[in-house]
């Protein structure tokens, strides 16, 4: 994707392509305008909202006109006469908890009455536990049933009158249920892949309401959820930091993006405490190359994001002229582009046109860059266009990542660079990542169950969601 | 989207998460002045009301660090009247940073008579009791420094008392107790174990953050 250059000597071709790869990752950056997270989609997976009457066990029982309720029709004669019936989605599974309740009406002749879990082939004849991959707690023995032939005493028995809820724990991977909003027991869930809620009646004059939902719970669910989170936070809080790791961190953070009057605060601040902080080696928090050319970086941050973008490239002409004197680079391109930008921010409209017409142009055929001209062009359309879909660009955001970009490619010209990569970011934000990523595929590692990942109450212990 | 987390360079992540990050961790430990220049050099926005507290907890926060429990009893009461109050522990526990200063400076009629008054509102629970007796211990010896409990005198004694006063106070100011980067590292450990453990050997080595930070 990058452009060729006709650069001379081939070590400098390979520093150069080198850089090149730095500055198109800012560029790809500033295209995304604001970053959307990995986990946006979860608000949108489905629940149950009333019952399946489609594969229920039809001749069985009768289903009420909102499909929130059913009554045994029947006479119970044998063991394959279950009047059964499934919930119509399956419950989800990005969440921490899926719960549902339902109310037993009438408990009829026997109070067979059955709530739980069956996946999608289940025989809607049978009491949900009686077959494989099921899981029901039954009203009339109070048992626990997960398949032929395995039960076990679970909770009490239930009948007319009582509310019993069951749930799937994301988080312990269990089952749950309850009693009249009291948890009566939890069974470890061995089931994968969708699982749908169920209830079933067995006797004369059964009568059952289900609630997905659409009522308020019997259970206090926000409380149970929230004991749940609180049992893992409480698990995170047990983990000992090494000494100082955390100064560490916030030392090369400032470090990196050149903030020298901070750093120099900090420094002063520190020095002063009691003890003096120091980071043990053992910490591996290099400071050693990203002191380096401290003051040009903050300099230059500093003048870019006033928006002074003519001074910005003299200084880096007279300083660091490899970065911009290819006037086709990433880089330059960015500067040319926030420059354009400052034009239309301040009005001056005309020259931001001739600006664009001698610097800009040249990039509108070029495939990774043509996009932002595109938006920076599209600016000149508006009467406001900090309103307009390409707002983004008059944003301070925006100046952030040119200054992060020249931040980064003068952290290139380090002649004792180990590793270009560790120009892009700080430990912070690689630690974030990693953490990020870590929760991500933990997930998936459980069949995509249990909550995203919130980094805003990762970060707050969990007090904030 | 691949997202192993050996490859986790391509996840987007918020600037302003990050510099919130690394405000929280200024706030916390009383930077002041690094916190007003960050702010200025991030053009982030100001958060309400922190300053005005910040100076008189770093104040009571190094009369602690420096076994001045009494001052920063004294101080911490001018702040805020219950904290204390609700949180025993903390003061029995500055209580005995007093007592250990008495007993470093040789005075051991003093910390005794101390020892007596101060501590009998604690009763006879079960936790101070056995605190008290490994404090009481350092009277025993000609030189404490050299006694089994000579812990009790370390700076890092000190050290973890002036942090739960700190975290008592910010609790009461409603700011967040722990800092975010704190809660971050404890995730990132937490999360990687439970990955090692759930992957077995397919998946990632266990998590070094020295290694991670040398990466």
């Amino acid at each position: 994707m990058t452009d060729t250059n006709g650069n001379s000597s081939s070590s400098n071709n390979h520093h150069h392509h080198n850089q090149q790869d730095l500055s198109l990752y800012f560029l790809e950056l500033s295209r995304h305008g604001s970053s959307q997270g990995p986990c946006d989609m979860d608000e949108d997976e489905e629940a149950p909202t009333e019952l399946n009457t489609i594969n229920s066990s039809g001749g069985f029982l009768v289903v009420s006109q909102d499909k929130l309720s059913i009554k045994y029709t029947s006479v119970d004669l044998h063991g394959h006469d279950v009047g059964v019936i499934q919930a119509n989605k399956p419950a989800p599974r990005k969440r921490l908890v899926y719960y549902f309740e339902i109310y037993v009406k009438d408990a009829g002749t026997k109070g067979h009455v059955a709530i739980g879990f069956t996946s999608k082939g289940f025989k809607m004849r049978r009491q949900p536990g009686w077959e494989p991959n099921s899981y029901g707690y039954h009203g009339d023995d109070g048992l626990l049933y997960r398949g032929p032939g395995k039960s076990e005493t679970f909770g009490p028995t239930f009948t007319s009158g009582d509310t019993v809820g069951g749930g799937i724990n994301y988080a312990t991977q269990e089952f749950f249920f309850t009693k009249n909003a009291q948890v009566v027991g939890t069974v470890s869930k061995d089931l994968k892949g969708p699982l749908f809620p169920t209830l079933a009646v067995h006797s004369q004059n059964e009568e059952v309401h289900v609630n997905f939902g659409q009522k308020p719970f019997a259970f206090d669910l926000k409380e149970f959820e929230a004991q749940e989170r609180m049992k893992q936070q409480l698990k995170i809080e047990e983990i000992t930091l090494p000494a100082n790791v955390s100064y560490g961190i916030v030392r090369s953070y400032l470090l990196h993006y050149g903030y020298e009057d901070t750093l120099n605060s900090f420094d002063m601040a520190s020095r002063s405490t009691v003890p003096p902080v120091y980071i043990p080696q053992e910490n591996g928090v290099d400071g050693q190359e990203i002191t380096y050319a401290l003051s040009h970086r903050k300099t230059l941050r500093q003048l870019i994001r006033n928006g002074e973008i003519d001074t910005a490239f003299n200084k880096l002409r007279e300083w660091y002229p490899q970065i911009v004197e290819d006037n086709t680079s990433a880089t330059c391109f960015l500067l040319h582009c926030q420059k354009f930008i400052e034009l239309v921010r301040v009005g001056a409209l005309e020259e931001a046109v001739k600006y664009g017409r001698i610097e800009l142009a040249t990039f509108f055929r070029l495939p990774s860059f043509e996009a932002l001209v595109q938006d920076c062009v599209a600016l000149l359309a508006y009467e406001q266009p900090q309103e307009s879909s390409v707002g983004y660009l008059l944003q301070d955001s925006q100046r952030e990542v040119v200054a992060d970009t020249v931040n980064a490619m003068i952290l290139s010209t380090n002649p004792n660079l180990k590793d270009s990569k560790n120009c892009l970011h700080s430990y912070l934000e690689r630690l974030l990542r990693q953490l990020t990523a870590c929760c991500l595929e933990k997930r998936s590692l459980s069949g995509d169950q249990g909550e995203a990942f919130q980094l805003q109450s990762a970060l707050s212990g969990g007090k904030n969601c | 989207m691949d997202v192993d987390p050996r490859q986790y360079e391509n996840l987007a992540i918020n600037d302003n998460d990050i510099q919130n990050i690394v405000l929280s961790y200024l706030i916390h430990n009383c930077y002041k002045e690094s916190v007003e220049s960050f702010i200025a050099c991030t053009g982030m926005k100001q958060p309400a009301d922190y300053l005005e507290d910040m100076e008189k907890r770093k104040r009571i926060f190094h009369f602690a660090l420096d076994g001045n429990a009494l001052k920063a009893i004294e101080l911490t009461e001018q702040l805020a009247q219950d904290i204390l109050e609700k949180n025993k522990d903390l003061r029995f526990d500055l209580l005995s940073l007093h007592f250990v200063e008495l007993v470093r400076s040789r005075k051991c009629t003093e910390a005794l008579e101390f020892a007596q008054t101060q501590f009998s509102p604690f009763g006879k629970e079960q936790k101070y009791m056995e605190k008290l007796q490994d404090f009481m211990a350092l009277l025993a010896y000609n030189e404490p420094e050299k006694s089994p409990v000579f812990h009790l005198l370390s700076l890092e004694y000190r050290q973890q008392v002036a942090d739960s006063l700190n975290r008592a106070i910010l609790e009461h100011s409603n700011l967040p107790s722990y800092t975010a980067m704190e809660r971050l590292i404890q995730q990132a450990t937490v999360v990687r174990q439970c990955l090692s453990q759930e992957a077995g050997k397919d998946g990632p080595p266990p998590f070094s953050l020295k290694d991670f930070l040398k990466s």
